[in-house]
């Protein structure tokens, strides 16, 4: 089983091998290169214990499931058997159970947190938002689903991931698009796969059957970009308090009610945070789909399932997870790799990028991966083309201006964890031996100065062994 | 009047706090399929409660005999060699089993640390191939009482009771049936069930309740753990396996057939009341959704129906009539109140046993027609009106600028052509990818209107001026025919403030979270110098060249000579190495850097030193001598 630590230390391999060449020999000074250039969460002493690390990975499956009853083990036992079936481990435990632990001398006891408990009023043991805060700021993952009753704890954590949570006893109500099994609120809304984010890593094919939800809807702060709205309402649906006429403009309003939204953080930790925690049920993956007014949409069965799983594989990391196998630069026409260029040299870099797809690392296919060689700005920004095994490959000239750069692949895409990785070069003027010789406008140069000197060797000869003729005296 | 109403009131709270009537049936047809499809499986244990449920449901059971007989297990594995035999026995095949089975079991009985489950399966393994009379009643018991002392979950009781059923020690079972139903899990206060889930609430309750049947005692639930135990019961419904449908099966049947069975009342096809349709209907009905014997047609009645909204009662007493040939379906005729749309709580009441259901009565709306009106935002011109009528559109494009505003007015009514408030009227404006929603205010006389200020509203459209299309939504959970009306389009022109600079782009971006390829950089190299035409450069070289040529001629006409000039080794290698240094310039030129030109350098410099020191001094001794 591949994780995330493996990764972190073939990257550092990768990273030692090539952009700190003058410091291999002193794992101190390849730990000084990795944490300069990934510039990843992880802290110096950490580092030191690789053994440790590589024995944690075991512990990826590890899932804490907290629930409000034992009886939600029951009633979305589809959505918890579809993670066992995959290899979790699950740990169920009532959110407010006196015993609840994290970490445990240090160390995260779980890799991934379920949380499926509204009407939690505050957790028990260790646990709170400020824990599980830190827990993802460590790298774990959380899967938390509300519903209108969920309490402050909820809109606590979810506005620590950047959410916004509608208030207590708030619902997404939709008089367009209900369900014919809804109670007559109009909260159990038949949302359309459409209206889902565009990116196949997180959400699987677009051809879902539609979904459906109750609970209660999210808001999102537009300007903060590592926020993902997986599911959004239809321009009809607002989120209110269903027992009350709508006197104040409702918080979340049209498309910008979120119903599930997600954020992967700069440390590639995956939060999905669902309004309804009946979007998991086992009732809602069986039930049928008949919307009321509209164009009356039918389905047997509602595509909650499959959305769900889906959604848990992205979020436990599954899928869109990537990583740097290789990398390799050299002059054109040269196999070695080297670290000073000169300037105007034509480079050729080729990076292998292996994506996780079914527990296996395979090679990625994506069209977009870009390079770019920075000093301070990027001077080239080209987009790397594929090459058979996952490598890419970029043909390209160094610039006219010397100085330290470095080869930089940024790739963070929606969906994908993100990827970075760069390697430091120098690139420094042409040697004197490298100019161009004989330029035609410097021949009268050349020729001056060997025209000058020849003259000096002749006249040395003129100089020393001429004999003038002894002048010639009167008397001849 | 007013006691009626108060009565009426006491009456109804008195039915909430006596426990909550089931919202929900056991769909056995559902089941049955599971159990049908559970039966074609080739696995021991999903064969086995298969069998069992289509048992329970007393449907036939196919020939799954071949089945049986080549069904895989492992003889270490008392649990499998349980399904085995067990399924073996419930469908009449036991003579395809081996003689091989016998074994198993009887190990499992005379092992030291047998567990009670293990006994459990032992025992009715044996019994299935009529070795019934192994365990001795006496001693079993004792032996139990023992183990249970290690062990008291209830699942092991649940085990217990089951093997007393078979030893005949029922009494043990009466005794203690009562300890063991306080030991269930209350969740929400509104279903029980047993620590370990389906599995020991359903084999602790049928235990129970067969053993108590079987010694004709009334049965030890309560009347609350009763529905609470079918509540937990109906909330495992959507089990998918036959595992779990034979499980539901085993406990909800008894409890269904314990008199006085759980009482469901859910509502049969519609949930609302419409001018055209103005009854629903229910279905009474026990736990798995057969009828109820105990219950009188005239027992089911309507206690009391309120508003929700203002709390009024608008009806009492009303008795519901039984649909004919369908003695489960009650229809409640609400007449009455169809004209008052809204959202109702009809108190039931089925026998002693009371709940609270919502009733939806909806009402059509119309809309008329919505008045468009463009005007200047400080109100110093009349504003210009333009009148659509549904579901028309606007005949014109309609242009506002950002010191303008626009306003809709309009009214809801309802079918009787009386003015409404509805929970949603919200006006739209938007494009494909970009909306903004108002929400529309109503005055006294319910008249409904939106202003919209176009300088203000220009932040909520990224300040994008263009034509935006104008919808009004109208909904609410009491109405049977919400309205979505496209009014047409708008040109929204935003003034100075309009395309701000990133504005645009951050629109376009926001879906992809600000992520996606970049543009790409190319470098641009400088240009090189402009150079000269050759023929002027070589014209000039031609130039740096003639003093050399004008020295050898002029040489020439000086009749030069060498006459001084000694042979010997020291003027030979001063000329050489001068030569040769002059020559090493060149290779300079052409390749070789300044240290490997200095490596060759000195030796020729030191060359050159010397033999010009003694090519010199001879010179000077010659001259000397030949004066």
């Amino acid at each position: 089983m591949e994780t995330s630590s493996t990764f972190d230390i073939s990257m550092i391999f990768d990273l030692t091998s090539l952009s700190c060449h003058a410091q291999t020999g002193s794992l101190i000074h390849v730990i000084v290169c990795k944490g300069y250039f990934l510039k990843m969460k992880m802290k110096l002493p950490l580092l030191f214990t690789v053994v440790l690390y590589l024995s944690a990975a075991f512990a990826d499956q590890e899932t804490l499931v907290l629930v409000d009853n034992l009886n939600v083990r029951e009633t979305h036992s589809q959505f918890f058997k579809s993670l066992q079936d995959r290899g979790y481990s699950l740990t169920y435990k009532l959110a407010d159970d006196a015993n609840l632990v994290l970490a445990k001398y240090g160390q995260y006891l779980y890799k991934n947190l379920i949380i499926f408990a509204p009407s939690v009023i505050e957790f028990g043991g260790q646990i709170d938002s400020e824990a599980i805060t830190k827990f993802i700021d460590d790298g774990g993952n959380l899967l938390m689903a509300g519903n209108s009753v969920a309490g402050d704890v909820y809109r606590e954590i979810a506005s620590e991931c950047g959410f916004e949570m509608d208030e207590e006893s708030a619902a997404v109500i939709d008089h367009f698009n209900y369900d014919a099994s809804d109670d007559g609120e109009h909260t159990r809304i038949v949302v359309s796969p459409k209206n889902m984010i565009n990116s196949p890593t997180i959400v699987g094919s677009q051809n879902l059957q539609p979904l459906l939800f109750e609970g209660t809807g999210l808001i999102l702060d537009k300007d903060n970009n590592l926020v993902l709205p997986i599911l959004t309402a239809d321009s009809t649906a607002y989120s209110y308090n269903p027992k009350s006429q709508v006197k104040e403009y409702p918080h979340a309003v049209g498309r910008k009610t979120v119903l599930i939204a997600a954020l992967q953080a700069r440390n590639n930790a995956r939060i999905v945070f669902s309004g309804s925690l009946f979007f998991f049920s086992d009732e809602a993956f069986n039930s049928p789909i008949s919307k009321v007014h509209g164009d009356k949409v039918k389905a047997n069965k509602s595509g909650n399932k499959e959305l769900a799983i889906h959604l848990s594989q992205w979020a436990f990391g599954e899928r869109g997870r990537l990583r740097v196998r290789n990398v390799h630069h050299h002059r054109k026409g040269e196999k070695e790799s080297s670290n000073t260029y000169t300037i105007t040299d034509t480079v050729v870099y080729r990076i292998e990028i292996e994506e996780l797809k079914n527990g296996k690392w395979q090679p990625f296919d994506a069209n977009d991966v870009q390079l770019e060689f920075v000093r301070i700005d990027p001077f080239v920004r080209i987009t790397l083309k594929k090459q058979p095994n996952g490598a890419y490959e970029a043909v390209f000239k160094v610039p006219d201006v010397w100085g330290v750069y470095q080869f930089k692949v940024d790739y963070d895409r929606v969906g994908y964890t993100r990827l970075y990785h760069s390697t430091q070069v120098s690139v420094r003027p042409l040697q004197h031996t490298q100019y161009e010789r004989f330029i035609p406008s410097a021949y009268p140069y050349y020729v001056s100065a060997f025209s000058m000197m020849l003259g000096v060797f002749l006249f040395s000869f003129v100089f020393l062994y001429y004999k003038e003729d002894p002048p010639k005296t009167k008397s001849e | 009047m007013f006691v009626k109403e108060l009565s009426l009131f006491v009456v109804f709270l008195i039915g909430i706090t006596k426990g909550n009537i089931l919202q929900g049936t056991i769909d056995t047809s559902r089941l049955q399929s599971i159990l049908q499809d559970g039966v074609k499986s080739k696995d021991i244990s999903t064969l086995y409660f298969a069998i069992k449920g289509l048992k329970d449901l007393k449907l036939p059971v196919p020939d799954v005999c071949e089945d049986i007989k080549n069904a895989k297990y492992d003889s270490n594995n008392i649990e499998q060699v349980f399904y085995l035999t067990n399924a073996a026995a419930l469908s009449g095949c036991q003579n395809y089993l081996s003689p091989e089975i016998l074994r198993p079991p009887a190990q499992v009985i005379d092992k030291k640390d047998v567990t009670i489950p293990e006994l459990y399966y032992a025992t009715y393994s044996l019994k299935a191939l009529g070795k019934g009379t192994v365990y001795n009643k006496e001693d079993g018991l004792k032996n139990l009482v023992q183990l249970l002392k290690k062990d008291d979950s209830p699942i092991n009781y649940g085990y217990v009771f089951g093997l007393c059923e078979h030893m005949g020690c029922t009494s043990f079972t009466t005794s203690h049936a009562e300890g063991v139903l306080q030991a269930a899990d209350e969740t929400d206060s509104r279903a029980l069930s047993f620590d370990g889930g389906l599995p020991a609430t359903s084999l602790v309750l049928s235990t129970i309740l067969r053993s108590y049947k079987s010694q004709k005692k009334p049965s030890p639930l309560s009347e609350e753990q009763r529905y609470k135990f079918a509540e937990y019961l109906v909330s495992r419904r959507s089990v998918s396996t036959p595992r779990g449908a034979a499980l539901l099966l085993d406990a909800a049947i008894p409890l269904a057939d314990d008199q006085p069975s759980p009482i469901s009342i859910v509502f049969k096809g519609k949930k609302y009341v419409t001018s055209d349709s103005d009854s629903v209907e229910f279905s009474i009905t026990d736990l798995l959704g057969r009828p109820l014997r105990n219950l009188k047609p005239d027992e089911v009645v309507a206690q009391s129906g309120t508003r929700l909204a203002d709390d009024v009662v608008v009806l009492s007493k009303q008795a519901l009539t039984q649909k004919p040939n369908e003695p489960t379906t009650y229809v409640l005729n609400l007449s009455k109140i169809k004209a008052q749309y809204g959202l109702y709580k009809i108190a039931l009441s089925a026998g002693s046993k009371t709940t609270n259901v919502n009733v939806a009565v909806l009402g059509e709306i119309q809309v008329a027609s919505v008045e468009v009106g463009v005007g200047d935002v400080d109100g110093t011109t009349s504003p210009r009106l333009t009148n659509v009528a549904y579901p028309g559109k606007l005949s014109e494009k309609l242009q506002a600028d950002h010191m303008q505003k626009v306003t809709l007015k309009f009214s809801v009514r309802d079918k009787y052509d009386k003015p409404v408030s509805v929970a949603q009227a919200f006006v739209r404006v938007g494009t494909a990818n970009n909306e903004a929603i108002f929400v529309a205010e109503h005055d006294n006389t319910k008249a409904y209107k939106v202003d919209l200020n176009v300088g203000a509203i220009a932040k909520h459209l990224n300040h994008i001026s263009g034509a935006y299309s104008v919808e009004i939504y109208l909904g609410d959970s009491a109405v049977s025919n919400p309205i979505s009306w496209h009014l047409g389009e708008i040109m929204f022109n935003f003034g100075k403030d309009a395309n701000a600079v990133g504005a645009v782009e951050r629109g376009q971006v926001s879906g992809t979270g600000g992520r996606g390829p970049l543009p790409e950089i190319r470098h641009v190299f400088r240009s090189p110098e402009p150079r000269p035409p050759r023929l002027v450069s070589d014209v000039f070289a031609a130039a740096c060249a003639a003093p050399l040529l004008l020295l050898l001629v002029l040489w020439a006409r000086l009749n030069i000579n060498f006459s001084l000039f000694p042979f010997s080794l020291s003027a030979l290698l001063f000329h050489l190495s001068l030569g040769g240094s002059l020559v090493l310039y060149g290779v300079v030129w052409l390749q070789l850097t300044m240290f490997e030109a200095v490596r060759y350098l000195l030796p020729l410099a030191l060359l050159t030193f010397l033999s010009g020191h003694r090519l010199l001094r001879r010179l000077v001794q010659t001259k000397t001598q030949s004066r």
